[in-house]
C-alpha cells in the first residue's frame, strides 16, 4: 500500500517536472541572443490611455536602435552599428497588467524569472509602481522607471534598483505660484481627485502656493469615479479663488472644464494636471480649452539633443504626427534611452555595473536632463535634474510660423509659458471669460 | 441659502439622468428579477453611439440620442434572444454571471475598437444665469428631453395595453400568464425598453460628461443604488431615486465634501432596506 | 509484500474507488509542496494567486452556497482583512502571523456587525444591498475620520517580512484550512441547518433552528477566511488603496468561479478556481490586448451550458457520488 503510493506519487511527479522542465532544454539558437528588458504597462483598464502611449515611445526607441544602434541625440554613446551592444539586438517585451497592482507584482515575478530579461523599465502609474518597486529590489534588477512620478516611492526608502526617470510630483505646476504673485493674485482653491498621484500633486503645490504667500482657501479631494463635477466646482467657485488648481485624470479634465464653462466660472488662472494638455483634450471641449494651464513635463519645441530627429522618427515608425505629440509617449522613449546610455557605457549586460551608472550617471536625452540621487541617499533613486514646464492654449495667430515640434489642434496652440527662458509666449491673465 | 437652491437644482439636473439610467434597470428587474450587470455597458454604448454620430456625421446630438435608443435596444433585444432568456427565472446568480460576463465582453470590446481616449460631445455650450450662478444650457436640453421620456413612458405604461400587460407581468407573471399575456414576447419587450432608456441615458450622458469605455462599470453600481432608494421594480421609485442620488451628491458636496457625499446614497439604501423595504417613497408594495 | 499482498492491493484499488482518490490527493499535495523548487517563481506565483483564488471562493460558498444568501459585497471583507492586517503589521509592529490572522478576524468582526443587519434581508434585497455596501466601501475608507488609520486614497505602501516561499506555504495552508473548514461545516449538523435555511427559511425556523444566529455564524466565518486570504494576497501586493482593497473584479471573480465549479458543493469552488485561474493565464498570454473579451465569451457560454457548474454536473452523471462531502 505505501510502496504503491509512492510508486504513483515519483511517477507523476517526474513526468511533471519533465513536462516542465523539459521545454527549457531546447537547442540554443544560432542567432545572435536579443537583449531583453521587460516591462508591465496598463493597456486594458483605468490607466489604459497613458499605458498605450509608453509602449508607443518603447517601440519608438527599440525600432530605432535595432535599425541603426543609436536613438535621437545619443550618437556619442558610440556603438553605431544595429543593435544595442555587439550588436545584439533589443527586445523590449511588454505585458498588459490590467491597471491593477497585483497582477503587476505577479509580471514582474514572470519577466524576471521566466523570460529572463536582462534589465526591466518601471511600469505606468505610481501605484502599480509602488507595489512593483519591492519586486526588482528583490531580484535585484536595474529598472528605469518613467511612468511613476510619486515622491513616496523613493522617498525614505532607500531603493537600491530603480531610478526615476520623469520629474516627481514636486516639479508639476512649477512656476503657477510665481505667475499668480506677480499677477497680484491672494487666493487659490485645490479640488483634485482622492488617490496616490494626485494627493502628493496637490500636496506640493499647495506648499508652493503657501511660500509666495497665497492663500489656499479651499482644498478638497472627490472620490474616484464621480461623473459630475459642477458641485464641486461651484463649491470651489464660491470662495472667490483667483488661481484654481486641479488634480485628476484626462475624464477628469474634460468634465471639469465643461462644468466650468457651464458655470461661467470667473478666475485668474485654471491650472490642471495630465489631461488638459493633451490634444485628445481640445477635440473634446473644443473653444472652452481657451487659456486653460496645464502642467507639461515635455513639449516637441523643446531644445534638447535630438528632439527634432526624435519627432520625425516617431512619425514614421508609430505615424503619430508631430502637432498631436504628447509627452507620455516620450516617457516610454526616455526609460529606453536611459538603458542605452547605461548598457553602452558599462559595455556588457553587467547588472551591477548598469545599476551603478543609472543612479552616477548626469546626461541629457531628448527628454531633457536626467540625474537622480546618489546609491547611499536615503532617497536614492529620485530624479533631481528634471524641470517641469507649464502650458497654456492660446488661440492661433495670424502670419505666425509655428515651430515643427508646436502642437496646433484647430485653432488653439499650445504655448509653453513657464519656465521664462523657454517660454514661447506671455500668459493670458486673467482667464478671458467664456465667450 | 441661494447657494442651496443652486445645489437642488443642479441635483435634479443631474438626478434626471441618472433617474432615466436607472429606469431601463428598475422596468428589466420588475420584469424578469434579474440582476443585469449589463446596463452599464449599455450606457456607456449608448452614449459612444450618439458620440459617433455626431463626431462621423455631424448629426444633432439629441438626434444622435434617439437613433442611440434605437441601436442599444437592438442590442438588447439579441443579447435577450441569444441569451437572457436563458436564465430569466431561475436562480438569481446565473443572471448576475451572465451579465457580468456579458458586461467584460461590451466593455473590452468597445475599449479594443474604440481605442480608450476620453471623449466628449460638445454640443450647446452657453448658459443661463441663474441666482448669480449659472445653468448649463446643454444640463437643461438634457433634463427635458429626460423628462419627456419618462413622461411618455409613464403614460403609456398606464393607458396602453402593451403597458397594462407590462405592469401585470411585474406584479404578478403567473396571473399574468393565466390571463393570457404572452409572457415571453413582454419580457423581450421590457429587456428592449431598458436597452433604449439605457441608450438614450447613455446618449445624455455623452452630451454632459466625459465617457471612456470602461465609464459602464462605474455608473452600474450607481444605477443599483437609486433603482435601490426607489423600492426595487418601480419606475417613479427609480426616477426618484435618481434625483435623490443628483441630490445628495450635490448638495453634499456643497456643505460636507465630495467624499461624505459619494456615501450618502448606498448607505441610504441600506437604511432604507432595513427601515423601509418597500423604497423610500413606498411607491410599490414589496414583491418579493 | 509477496505476490499476493500485491494482488490483494491491485483488487482493493479496483473496488474502492475512493482509494484512487487518496492517493491522486497525496500526490497533487506532495506536488504543491514541492512545487517552488521545481518550477519558475512566476508559475509559483500564479499557483500563489489559484490558492488565493480557492479560499477566496470556498469563503464565498460558505456563505452562499450553503445559505443561498447571495453576497454581492465580498470585497468588503477581504479590504477590511487586508487593511487590518497591513496596519497592524506595518504601523503597529505586530508580529506578521499574528497579524494574518487578526486580519482574518477584523473581516469576521465586520461580518458579524454588518451580518446582525443586513441578514435581516431577504432576497434580492440582501444582494443589493451587499452591492451597495460595496460601492460605498472605497468612499468611506477615504474620508476624513479613516484617513489616520487607512492612509486615504494616497494608498498605503509596505514591505512584510515574510519570503515569497513562506506566503506560498501560508496561501496553500490557508486554501487547505478553508476547504477543511467548509468539509466539517457541510457534514455537520451545522451545516444541515443551513442547509435547511436555502432551502425553507421559514420551515427551518418553525422547527427550531435559530435561523438568524446560523446565517450570522455562516457570514462570520466566510469573513474570517476572506480577510484571511487577503492578509497574505496584500501581503503579496505590496500595497494597498481604497480601489484594489475593494476591487469589482476581485469581488466577481469568486461568483464565476464557485458558480463554474457548482454552487453549494464543497469541491466546486476549488474546481472553479484552478480552471478559472489557467484560462485567465491561457487567454491572457495568446490574446493580449481582448482577453476580457475572451474571459467574458466562456463566462457566458459556461452559464448557457453547465449551469450548475462542473462538480454538479459529474454529480448528475453518476460520476461522483452525490453525498454532501464533495
Amino acid at each position: 500500500m505505501k510502496k504503491v503510493k509512492l510508486v504513483l506519487v515519483l511517477g507523476l511527479a517526474v513526468v511533471l517536472v519533465a513536462a516542465f522542465v523539459l521545454p527549457g532544454c531546447a537547442p540554443p539558437k544560432e542567432e545572435v541572443e536579443p537583449i531583453k528588458i521587460g516591462c508591465s504597462l496598463a493597456l486594458t483598464g483605468k490607466y489604459s490611455w497613458t499605458g498605450e502611449r509608453y509602449k508607443e515611445g518603447l517601440l519608438v526607441w527599440q525600432t530605432q536602435v535595432n535599425e541603426r544602434g543609436y536613438s535621437s541625440g545619443l550618437e556619442w554613446c558610440g556603438h553605431t552599428e544595429p543593435g544595442l551592444i555587439d550588436g545584439r539586438p533589443v527586445e523590449v517585451i511588454i505585458y498588459d497588467d490590467k491597471s491593477d497592482p497585483a497582477t503587476g507584482v505577479k509580471l514582474y515575478h514572470k519577466l524576471i524569472t521566466e523570460d529572463k530579461v536582462d534589465l526591466c523599465f518601471g511600469p505606468y502609474s505610481s501605484a502599480i509602481a509602488k507595489a512593483i518597486s519591492t519586486v526588482v529590489e528583490r531580484y535585484e534588477m536595474p529598472t528605469a522607471s518613467c511612468g511613476a512620478s510619486d515622491p513616496g516611492i523613493w522617498g525614505g526608502n532607500n531603493l537600491q534598483w530603480m531610478v526615476q526617470g520623469m520629474q516627481p510630483t514636486d516639479e508639476y505646476f512649477p512656476g503657477v505660484a510665481d505667475i499668480a504673485a506677480k499677477m497680484g493674485a491672494k487666493t487659490a482653491a485645490i479640488i483634485h481627485e482622492d488617490t496616490a498621484f494626485p494627493i502628493s500633486l496637490m500636496n506640493s503645490f499647495r506648499g508652493q502656493l503657501e511660500a509666495k504667500g497665497i492663500e489656499v482657501v479651499l482644498c478638497e479631494a472627490y472620490p474616484k469615479g464621480i461623473t459630475d463635477w459642477t458641485p464641486i466646482l461651484t463649491k470651489a467657485m464660491a470662495a472667490k479663488p483667483d488661481v484654481v488648481g486641479i488634480g485628476g485624470y484626462e475624464p477628469d479634465s474634460i468634465g471639469l472644464t465643461k462644468a466650468a464653462q457651464a458655470l461661467k466660472a470667473d478666475a485668474g488662472i485654471f491650472v490642471w494636471t495630465v489631461g488638459a494638455g493633451a490634444p485628445t483634450y481640445v477635440e473634446a471641449v473644443g473653444d472652452a480649452c481657451y487659456a486653460m494651464c496645464c502642467e507639461s513635463l515635455w513639449e516637441g519645441i523643446l531644445d534638447t539633443p535630438g528632439n527634432e530627429e526624435y519627432l520625425e522618427a516617431t512619425y514614421r515608425i508609430a505615424g503619430l504626427p508631430p502637432e498631436k505629440h504628447e509627452y507620455h509617449t516620450t516617457f516610454g522613449y526616455l526609460a529606453g534611452q536611459l538603458m542605452e546610455i547605461a548598457v553602452k557605457e558599462v559595455g556588457a549586460i553587467d547588472k551591477e555595473a548598469i545599476r551603478d551608472t543609472l543612479f552616477e550617471m548626469e546626461v541629457e536625452t531628448v527628454y531633457g536632463p536626467y540625474k537622480v540621487l546618489p546609491l547611499d541617499s536615503p532617497d536614492s533613486g529620485f530624479q533631481t535634474a528634471s524641470k517641469g514646464l507649464l502650458i497654456q492654449w492660446q488661440p492661433k495667430k495670424v502670419g505666425v510660423e509655428y515651430p515643427p515640434g508646436q502642437v496646433i489642434i484647430g485653432d488653439w496652440v499650445k504655448e509653453v509659458i513657464y519656465p521664462y527662458e523657454l517660454a514661447t509666449a506671455e500668459p493670458i491673465w486673467p482667464h478671458p471669460g467664456w465667450d | 441659502m441661494e447657494l442651496l437652491i443652486i445645489a437642488l437644482v443642479e441635483g435634479i439636473l443631474l438626478g434626471s439622468v441618472y433617474g432615466l439610467g436607472a429606469m431601463g434597470l428598475s422596468l428589466i428587474f420588475g420584469i424578469m428579477r434579474i440582476i443585469n450587470l449589463v446596463h452599464g455597458e449599455f450606457l456607456m454604448l449608448g452614449a459612444f453611439t450618439c458620440f459617433w454620430l455626431w463626431f462621423l456625421l455631424g448629426m444633432n446630438p439629441i438626434g444622435a440620442t434617439f437613433v442611440a435608443m434605437l441601436v442599444i435596444a437592438a442590442l438588447a433585444a439579441f443579447l435577450y434572444k441569444v441569451a437572457i432568456f436563458r436564465v430569466v427565472g431561475k436562480f438569481p446568480l446565473l443572471s448576475r454571471v451572465l451579465t457580468f460576463g456579458l458586461a467584460i465582453f461590451l466593455w473590452n470590446f468597445s475599449e479594443f475598437a474604440f481605442g480608450s481616449t476620453f471623449r466628449s460631445v460638445n454640443y450647446p455650450t452657453g448658459s443661463i444665469g441663474f441666482l448669480g450662478s449659472y445653468l448649463s444650457v446643454n444640463k437643461i436640453i438634457c433634463f427635458v428631453v429626460a423628462l419627456i421620456i419618462a413622461g411618455v413612458l409613464f403614460a403609456s405604461l398606464k393607458w396602453t395595453r402593451i403597458g397594462k400587460a407590462l405592469r401585470a407581468a411585474s406584479q404578478n407573471p403567473r396571473v399574468a400568464l393565466i390571463s393570457g399575456i404572452n409572457i415571453h414576447r413582454i419580457r423581450l419587450l421590457s429587456y428592449a425598453m431598458g436597452g433604449a432608456l439605457a441608450g438614450i441615458a447613455g446618449g445624455l450622458i455623452a452630451i454632459q460628461w466625459a465617457i471612456y469605455p470602461s465609464i459602464g462599470q462605474i455608473l452600474i453600481l450607481k444605477c443599483f443604488a437609486m433603482v435601490a432608494l426607489g423600492g426595487l421594480g418601480s419606475l417613479p421609485g427609480a426616477l426618484l431615486g435618481g434625483v435623490f442620488l443628483g441630490i445628495a451628491e450635490s448638495v453634499g458636496t456643497m456643505y460636507w465634501g465630495a467624499t461624505i457625499a459619494g456615501v450618502i446614497a448606498p448607505l441610504t439604501v441600506i437604511a432604507v432596506f432595513i427601515f423601509r423595504p418597500q423604497g423610500l417613497w413606498g411607491v410599490v408594495e414589496r414583491v418579493d | 509484500m509477496n505476490k499476493s499482498d500485491k494482488l490483494r492491493l491491485a483488487e482493493k484499488f479496483k473496488t474502492d474507488k475512493r482509494l484512487w482518490l487518496y492517493a491522486i490527493a497525496v500526490i497533487v499535495v506532495a506536488l504543491l509542496i514541492a512545487l517552488p523548487r521545481i518550477v519558475s517563481p512566476y508559475l509559483c506565483s500564479v499557483v500563489f494567486l489559484m490558492f488565493i483564488y480557492i479560499a477566496y471562493a470556498e469563503a464565498w460558498n460558505i456563505m452562499t452556497g450553503f445559505t443561498g444568501y447571495i453576497n454581492f459585497g465580498f470585497s468588503v471583507f477581504a479590504g477590511i482583512g487586508g487593511y487590518a492586517s497591513a496596519i497592524l503589521i506595518i504601523d503597529h509592529g505586530i508580529w506578521w502571523p499574528v497579524g494574518w490572522l487578526l486580519g482574518g478576524v477584523f473581516a469576521s468582526i465586520g461580518a458579524l456587525i454588518l451580518g446582525s443587519f443586513m441578514l435581516r434581508l431577504r432576497g434580492s434585497y440582501f444582494a443589493i444591498g451587499m452591492l451597495c455596501l460595496l460601492l460605498a466601501a472605497p468612499v468611506l475608507a477615504t474620508t476624513e475620520y479613516l484617513i489616520p488609520l487607512t492612509h486615504g486614497g494616497y494608498g498605503f505602501q509596505f514591505v512584510q517580512p515574510v519570503s515569497d516561499l513562506t506566503m506560498y506555504y501560508s496561501a496553500f495552508f490557508i486554501s487547505a484550512a478553508t476547504v477543511f473548514v467548509a468539509y466539517k461545516i457541510i457534514t455537520s449538523s451545522f451545516g444541515a441547518k443551513l442547509l435547511a435555511i436555502r432551502e425553507d427559511e421559514e420551515g427551518a425556523g418553525s422547527i427550531g433552528i435559530n435561523t438568524t444566529k446560523e446565517k450570522i455564524s455562516a457570514f462570520a466565518i466566510s469573513g474570517f477566511f476572506a480577510g484571511l486570504a487577503a492578509s497574505v494576497f496584500f501581503a503579496f501586493q505590496n500595497y494597498i488603496d481604497p480601489s484594489s482593497a475593494f476591487s469589482a473584479w476581485y469581488n466577481s471573480l469568486p461568483i464565476i468561479m464557485v458558480l463554474l465549479g457548482g454552487i453549494g458543493t464543497l469541491w466546486g469552488p476549488v474546481v472553479g478556481a484552478v480552471i478559472m485561474t489557467f484560462v485567465e493565464e491561457f487567454f491572457w498570454s495568446v490574446l493580449p490586448e481582448t482577453y476580457f473579451m475572451a474571459c467574458g465569451a466562456v463566462i457566458v457560454l459556461l452559464v448557457l451550458l453547465l449551469p450548475g457548474g462542473i462538480i454538479t454536473w459529474f454529480k448528475s452523471r453518476g460520476i461522483l457520488p452525490r453525498t454532501r462531502a464533495i
